[in-house]
Order: C-alpha cells, then sequence, then structure tokens
C-alpha cells in the first residue's frame, strides 16, 4: 500500500475496471464464497452429493455429535500429536541447516539443493518411497539387521505408524524451511557481526543476540505456515496407512475424507471442515496480528 | 587458522552425513526400480530388469497420467498469468468502489482451508456434469488469491511513468496491460509460475475426490491409487511408478535449481 494511487487518468472508466476485476470475481463468488456457505449450510443438514434426494435438515446434531464420535476425536488427538511432534522439529532443524549451509564454505549450493529436493516433491512419492523403505523387508529393517538389532512393522504396529509418518515428513519438509532461514540469514546486515566482534562477542553471543532477533520474524512466519500446514496432513495418511491400526493414524482430514467418501455423511463432514477452519483461522490470524504488530513498529519513527 | 579449517572439515562432515540421509530414498527408490526379486529373498539381491517400467509406462498407464497433469498444469498457469495481472493492475492502479473491501476478501481467501470448500464444489462439478473430467481440475484454481496479492504489490511499485506514456501516445488501457505491465512484471510472473506450478502439480486431494476413473487421473493421485491396487507390495513397480512420476520434476530442479529456490522464497517473503 505504499505505491502511489493514480489521482487523474482513467478512473472514470469503470467497464475497464470491471472487465479486469471479472475473473476474481467470478471465481471468488462460484468456487469460494458459495462453497464456503453452502458448507456451511450443510453442516447443518443431511446431505450425500450422490444422492441430492436425501437432504434434510439436521440442526446443530452435526456439532454435538463430534463430541460424542470417538473416531473424530481420536484423529483430533493423533494431528495434535503430529502438529506438536513435526513442527517444532521441522523448524529447529530447518534452522540448524540453514546456520550449517550459510557456513560451510565448500559445496554450500549442493547441499542446499539437496535438503531442498524433496520439498518440490510430491508427497505421494516421498510416501511410496518410505513405505517400501518401512516394510518388514525394507531397507530401514535391513539397517537394523546390520546392527543387530530386530526389525519393526513400522506401519503396522500400533505405537510406531504414527511417529513413522511424523519421520518421514520431517524429512520431506525441513528442506524447505531451510530454504527460508536462508534467505533470512542473508539479509541480516554484516556490519553488526563486524562491531560484534571488535566488541570480543563470542559466536555464541553474536548467534543470541543477534542473528536470533534478526530472523525473529522469519521464524513467526515458519510456525505459522508449517503449524497450519502439519494440521491438513492427508496424502501420506492415505498412502501409507489410510489410517491405520486402529486408527492410530487417523488425521482430521483424512477422517473428514473418510466421512464424506466412504460413509456418504457430508453433512457431518462438512461440521468437520469447519473444526479444521476454526483451527487454520486462528493461526492466520495469530501470525496476522504478530505481523503487523511489527509494521506498526516500524512506521514509528526512530 | 588450523582451528578454522579443522571446524570447516567438520561442517562438512556432518553436512555430507546428512546429504547422504537424503539421497539415500532417491537411490534405492532408482536401484529398487531397477531390480527383480526372488520371493522370500532379502530385499538386497536382486537381477536387473526393465519389467516395472514396461509395466508402469504400459498397461498401468502412467503417460496418460502423466499426459493429464500436464494439460491440467498449462491452463492453470496461462490462465493465472494472465488474470494475475489484470486484476493485479486493477488493484495497483485504479480506484472503483469496494476497492479495500474487495482486497481483505483476497486476503481471506488465503485462510480459509480448502478442505472447507471441497464437497461444495464437488457438489457443483457434479451439476455442472464436470464431474470427473479435467475442467474439475481446472476452472477452481485458474484465479487465486495469492497470486493476485502479489501481482498486485509488484505491478504498485512500478513507476507509472511508462504507462502515462504511452497513455500519451494514444494507447489503449488493455494494450498498456499487455505492451507495458507485462512485459515490466516478468520478475514476479516467474515467481508465480514456479509457485503455481510446484502446488499444482503436486495437488492431490481435489484431483482425489473430483475424478474417479483412471483415465483423468493425475499424477499423484494415480501413484497413490497404484500403491494401494494390486501392486500395493509389489516394490519394484511401485519405485518405477515414484521414479517416472519425480524424475521429470528432479531434473528440471536440478537445471532451474537457482530460479526455483528463488522464486520459492520470494514468494514466502510476501508480508
Amino acid at each position: 500500500m505504499t505505491g502511489k494511487l493514480r489521482k487523474t487518468g482513467p478512473i472514470e472508466k469503470s467497464q475497464q475496471v470491471l472487465l479486469f476485476l471479472s475473473p476474481w470475481l467470478i471465481t471468488f463468488a462460484v468456487f469460494w464464497l458459495y462453497p464456503l456457505v453452502f458448507s456451511l449450510i450443510l453442516s447443518f443438514c443431511d446431505y450425500d452429493v450422490f444422492h441430492p434426494a436425501l437432504f434434510s435438515f439436521a440442526g446443530c446434531r452435526n456439532y454435538l455429535r463430534l463430541f460424542s464420535d470417538g473416531d473424530f476425536l481420536q484423529a483430533f488427538l493423533n494431528t495434535l500429536v503430529f502438529v506438536i511432534g513435526t513442527t517444532p522439529v521441522t523448524t529447529l532443524l530447518g534452522l540448524a541447516l540453514a546456520l550449517m549451509v550459510n557456513n560451510v564454505s565448500r559445496g554450500s549450493q549442493v547441499f542446499r539443493s539437496i535438503f531442498f529436493l524433496p520439498s518440490i516433491i510430491s508427497i505421494v512419492v516421498t510416501a511410496t518411497i518410505f513405505k517400501s523403505m518401512y516394510s518388514p523387508i525394507g531397507a530401514l529393517n535391513r539397517l537394523l539387521e546390520v546392527f543387530g538389532l530386530p526389525g519393526q512393522a513400522w506401519l503396522i504396529e500400533k505405537n510406531l505408524a504414527l511417529p513413522a509418518i511424523m519421520v518421514m515428513n520431517i524429512w520431506a519438509y525441513t528442506g524447505y524451511y531451510m530454504v527460508l532461514y536462508l534467505a533470512a540469514l542473508k539479509a541480516v546486515p554484516r556490519q553488526l557481526y563486524e562491531a560484534a566482534e571488535v566488541d570480543g562477542a563470542t559466536e555464541w553471543q553474536q548467534f543470541r543476540y543477534i542473528t536470533l532477533p534478526q530472523i525473529h520474524y522469519m521464524t513467526i512466519f515458519i510456525l505459522t505456515v508449517n503449524t497450519i500446514r502439519s494440521w491438513q496432513v492427508f496424502p501420506e495418511v492415505f498412502t501409507l496407512t489410510s489410517g491405520g491400526p486402529v486408527g492410530r493414524t487417523n488425521t482430521l482430514v483424512h477422517h473428514l475424507y473418510e466421512t464424506a467418501f466412504r460413509y456418504h455423511e457430508m453433512g457431518y463432514s462438512s461440521a468437520i471442515s469447519y473444526v479444521l477452519l476454526a483451527i487454520i483461522m486462528a493461526f492466520s490470524l495469530l501470525q496476522m496480528y504478530i505481523l503487523q504488530g511489527r509494521r506498526r513498529r516500524r512506521g514509528k519513527p526512530a | 587458522m588450523t582451528a578454522q579449517s579443522f571446524r570447516q572439515k567438520g561442517l562438512f562432515a556432518i553436512l555430507a552425513a546428512l546429504a547422504l540421509s537424503y539421497l539415500y530414498p532417491w537411490l534405492y527408490m532408482l536401484a529398487r526400480s531397477f531390480m527383480r526379486h526372488e520371493p522370500g529373498l532379502s530385499d538386497g539381491k536382486g537381477m536387473f530388469t526393465l519389467e516395472f517400467y514396461q509395466l508402469v509406462l504400459g498397461n498401468a498407464g502412467f503417460p496418460t497420467f502423466l499426459f493429464n497433469s500436464f494439460i491440467v498444469l498449462t491452463i492453470v498457469l496461462a490462465a493465472n498469468v494472465v488474470f494475475s495481472v489484470m486484476v493485479g493492475y486493477a488493484f495497483a492502479r485504479y480506484r472503483f468502489p469496494f476497492k479495500n473491501l474487495m482486497f481483505w476478501m483476497i486476503l481471506a481467501t488465503l485462510m480459509v482451508p480448502k478442505q472447507t470448500l471441497m464437497i461444495p464444489l464437488l457438489d457443483l462439478m457434479v451439476r455442472l456434469g464436470l464431474h470427473n473430467t479435467l475442467w474439475a481440475l481446472i476452472l477452481p484454481f485458474c484465479v487465486d488469491g495469492f497470486n493476485l496479492f502479489l501481482m498486485k504489490q509488484y505491478i504498485q511499485g512500478l513507476p507509472p511513468d511508462l504507462e502515462d506514456a504511452a497513455r500519451a501516445d494514444g494507447a489503449g488501457e488493455i494494450g498498456i496491460l499487455w505492451h507495458v505491465i507485462a512485459p515490466l512484471s516478468r520478475p514476479a510472473i516467474a515467481v508465480l509460475i514456479i509457485n503455481t506450478a510446484i502446488i499444482n502439480w503436486n495437488s492431490f486431494l481435489f484431483p482425489l475426490i473430483l475424478t474417479d476413473t483412471a483415465s483423468v487421473r493425475t499424477l499423484p493421485v494415480a501413484l497413490a491409487m497404484f500403491s494401494q491396487g494390486p501392486y500395493a507390495t509389489d516394490w519394484g513397480a511401485l519405485m518405477a511408478g515414484a521414479s517416472v512420476s519425480s524424475l521429470p520434476i528432479i531434473a528440471i530442479f536440478w537445471i532451474f535449481q537457482k530460479e526455483i529456490i528463488e522464486g520459492i522464497t520470494s514468494g514466502a517473503l510476501k508480508d
């Protein structure tokens, strides 16, 4: 909003403006606003897209059902464990990798590319590879065998399946946050470190009192986008376990998918989707609030 | 000085070890896709074979999936470039009623998870008769809030002198958009293309629910289905499917890695 707004010129050409805006106005109305409202209505109804005649009003039943639906509660808890178990790890590892790649004198670019690569490849590809490596005769068990350790049924064992998916997820996404941190590190003014060295600051002090505060807002950005992405975990669950064993890897979005497309309870699944919306909106607004605060402080004269 | 070089060596060793753990799954995928294993034999030993690629590129239909993904991506990219420049220009340079409200609406679209829109969109596509066609995977994704935001911010930062000069020469607004704004916006368009391409190519949930039959499946959905079908534990076949799905992207990444990484980063640094 810093650019100059035209004071003279083609303001009256309202047809022109309408023409330019029309692609957005149409897609916004048809593919966003209408689905959003319809989804809210559906969450108070019983409905199945493929049998639209069986449409009936359900009141708050769908939302009340959430509290007694053991599968939903389990999926919610699994997702919470997934978010808490992966988000800090990918963020911290991303920072650690960025610091190392930034400081290594040889091969920095190659390392960066190798770590980054998985984050632009479809997570389904990654999941397919890990499904094979996690299999009872797969690479992971063979590695354990070398060390004389017993192999595991990684995706079948009740207590191992979710952690196995989490490890894969960490492998797949850390490089993306590393690349974001690298950009933030490059933007820290060199003079700050030079001045600190003159003052005899140790490396840890430089990191603690210069680097960390300077990349603080990147950390907030990464934490929120990372958290939002993790709440929506789905393709890896779909590919690796379909939510099993006994629902131990069922996640919110996977449960949403199952209620809609396996049990055809699309009203109920709309209610679940609004729970997801509430969670994601909360994190988005939190991020906006913090980053807006930064803009306000920046705007003040020093 | 020696302490410094010792440290560098240690750092390099740690990174090299980590890099190996990052390269291993790709090498595993390649090796496994070229090896036939006798049942009961351990995972390590096998004979060289091309049968898995013959299966994947033949009966399993991966060329179709690749083609579908490519068609969807091409149209979505073209639409996003054209529409984002148009809408971004309108927001950057014109005054019109409800402008602020509309801008907030664009930001709002970025905060709503797509899963919330999923069932009404499916419903709409069924009613329009577009369910199970590639159009269902194209139409809803031709305009994207993030891309509009990106183009608006970029065009706003361009000096208006060139537009004014063109206008003085009698150019129409569409002419200005095409001959002045679009060429000047090339760096932002590159960022837009990189981000949109990665998201669209890897898109999973919507292609999964909006299609039913193999003939209209895109790569990620097809691979997920393949890994659950009769080949669910045929690792050679699955790894051939994974490598057919990922090798073109790995090649493109290796050629354009600098541009892609820059594009991803500047896309994220939007605030």
